[in-house]
């Protein structure tokens, strides 16, 4: 899977090579991303990167994340701090200004899975799944907390799942996880937005392609329908899509919501 | 004729507050009750006040018997209400704590402690009684979410992500043990007059009771439901979120 991981980091790279540096909507913007080797976030950082934000990628799947250093521009940057410990996003925050002066955006993108029944998982699956993708959150939003305070400026967006929404069978530990990150995100929107800070948060539903989200054959947990659309998978591109509107300007309003990216196959499980 | 007559039930956190208001609603319907709460005395007294109702109590409390976070503890509340009750057929998964600070304020500890209380908690409850409830093909479980989930809550980024993953921890254990003739459902309830609640400074709590339609909820309008939910008139109902707000959130 690495490897695959890796080719598809490096097509984005060479993708990336052939980009002019025209004006975009993120001019001048910082965005961190965390866990960005898996497909959403490697698309999100590409779509930012395309409209022209300074690009931080966080990931602990160093091969892939240092295969990227010095290939890409002078608008990117690679990490890989661990975040399930605080001084790690304390860091991550540091060195992304020290480099690019600012932080604008956050995007948060953990996404463990642990496949298991509630029966099978143990209590030590339990730990690592919400260290992933609850704790390391938390810490990245204490990191851009006071970077987002002094300026009185900024964005959260958090990848959650449909599996918040909808539960699913043998994901009890994902689907958890994933139903906190809304948590998280409601209560950040209302702690922040007086500093004018918004957070909101994407439910994508199986993913077409990459390491994140449901495999095709899961998709029958949420729903059985035969309507084509809704037996479309989301693709990695397309949530990356929106991830940018709530990011942008124009997505400003949009603050303390979770929106499902799923072709309407939730609206199937009723 | 109680509506919980040979039932049993395990009620976590019951010592007081909603959960000893549960217990005693089930216990008054006839079902059986195993009293947990991680503080001894006040267990010891909640169930002094059950037997009364002439209904067989048990009692798993302080540290470790009555430790929700820990998986043998858990395991140990499901052997004695079998053991000493006789059998296992409710599980109200309602012990929870707060430790409230902003978000920038929070320690690990903060978070920690609250994500295993109200969440993992949840997690090794369930996963103890799971196969038991399966293998009888009869089970309820209900599980204590929170307002908090919904709308999130300035101070309580802790206890808003647990509560909010209850919900879809509720929803997928729903879709895993509906085969089996078990319901899981979660309700959220609102501002209740509890101890917890009574913690928040007066002025916001103040605030707080003003904005609810229908007043102040009361452990009693939550311990009904739970009721209902755990009773034969919700066995075709599972994986679902019922809000006791008083109209706060609609």
């Amino acid at each position: 899977m690495l490897m695959n991981l890796y080719g598809i980091v490096i097509s984005a790279v060479e993708e990336w090579k052939l980009l002019g540096s025209g004006s975009g909507r993120f001019d001048g913007k910082t965005v961190i991303i965390t866990n960005s080797a898996g497909s959403i976030g490697l698309a999100t950082a590409r779509l930012l990167h395309e409209e022209n934000a300074n690009v931080v990628m966080n990931d602990e799947r160093i091969d892939v994340v240092r295969s990227l250093e010095g290939k890409l521009g002078s608008r990117a940057l690679t990490t890989d701090f661990d975040l399930s410990k605080a001084e790690a996003a304390t860091l991550l925050a540091q060195k992304t200004l020290d480099r690019f002066k600012s932080i604008d955006i956050l995007v948060c993108n953990e996404g463990r899975s642990d496949g298991k029944a509630i029966a099978d998982i143990t209590a030590d699956d339990w730990d690592r799944v919400m260290e992933k993708n609850l704790t390391e959150i938390l810490h990245a939003l204490q990191g851009v907390y006071r970077s987002f305070r002094s300026k009185q400026h900024g964005t959260v967006v958090l990848v959650s799942s449909l599996a918040a929404r909808s539960g699913c069978g043998n994901m009890v530990g994902y689907s958890s996880s994933m139903g906190g990150v809304l948590g998280i995100m409601k209560t950040v929107s209302k702690e922040w937005s007086r500093w004018g800070v918004t957070c909101s948060a994407v439910c994508p539903g199986p993913i077409a392609e990459g390491d994140q989200g449901l495999s095709h054959s899961q998709r029958g947990q949420f729903a059985q329908t035969q309507v084509e659309l809704a037996n479309r998978n989301v693709t990695a591109e397309q949530v990356a899509k929106v991830i940018l509107f709530l990011a942008s300007e124009e997505g400003r309003p949009i603050n303390g919501q979770a929106i499902n990216l799923d072709y309407g196959l939730y609206i199937y499980s009723f | 004729m109680g509506r919980l007559e040979n039932r049993v039930a395990i009620v976590t956190g019951s010592g007081r507050g909603i959960g000893k208001e549960i217990a005693r609603l089930l216990a008054e319907e006839g079902a059986s009750v195993l009293i947990n709460d991680i503080d001894g005395e006040v267990a010891e007294a909640a169930a002094e006040e059950l037997r009364k109702l002439n209904v067989k109590v048990a009692v798993a409390a302080g540290i470790p018997d009555g430790d929700v976070t820990n998986e043998l503890s858990c395991r140990g509340m499901v052997d004695k209400a079998k053991k000493e009750l006789g059998g296992l057929h409710i599980l109200v998964n309602n012990a929870g704590i707060t430790r409230d600070k902003v978000i920038h304020k929070m320690d690990y500890q903060m978070w920690k402690s609250v994500l295993n209380v109200n969440l993992k908690g949840v997690f090794l409850m369930t996963k103890a009684v799971c196969e038991h409830f399966k293998s009888q093909r009869y089970g309820k479980i209900v599980n204590l979410s929170s307002i908090a989930a919904l709308g999130g809550n300035i101070g309580q980024v802790n206890y808003a992500a647990s509560k909010a993953a209850v919900i879809s921890l509720t929803k997928s254990t729903a879709i895993e043990l509906a085969p089996y003739n078990v319901c899981v459902n979660t309700i959220a309830p609102g501002i209740i007059d509890t101890r917890l609640t009574r913690e928040m400074p007066e002025e916001k709590f103040e605030s707080f009771s003003r904005a609810i339609p229908m007043g102040l909820g009361t452990p009693y309008q939550v311990a009904r439901v739970v009721l209902g939910l755990c009773s034969e008139d919700f066995d075709y109902v599972t994986g679902q979120l019922i809000v006791v707000g008083g109209g706060l959130i609609i």
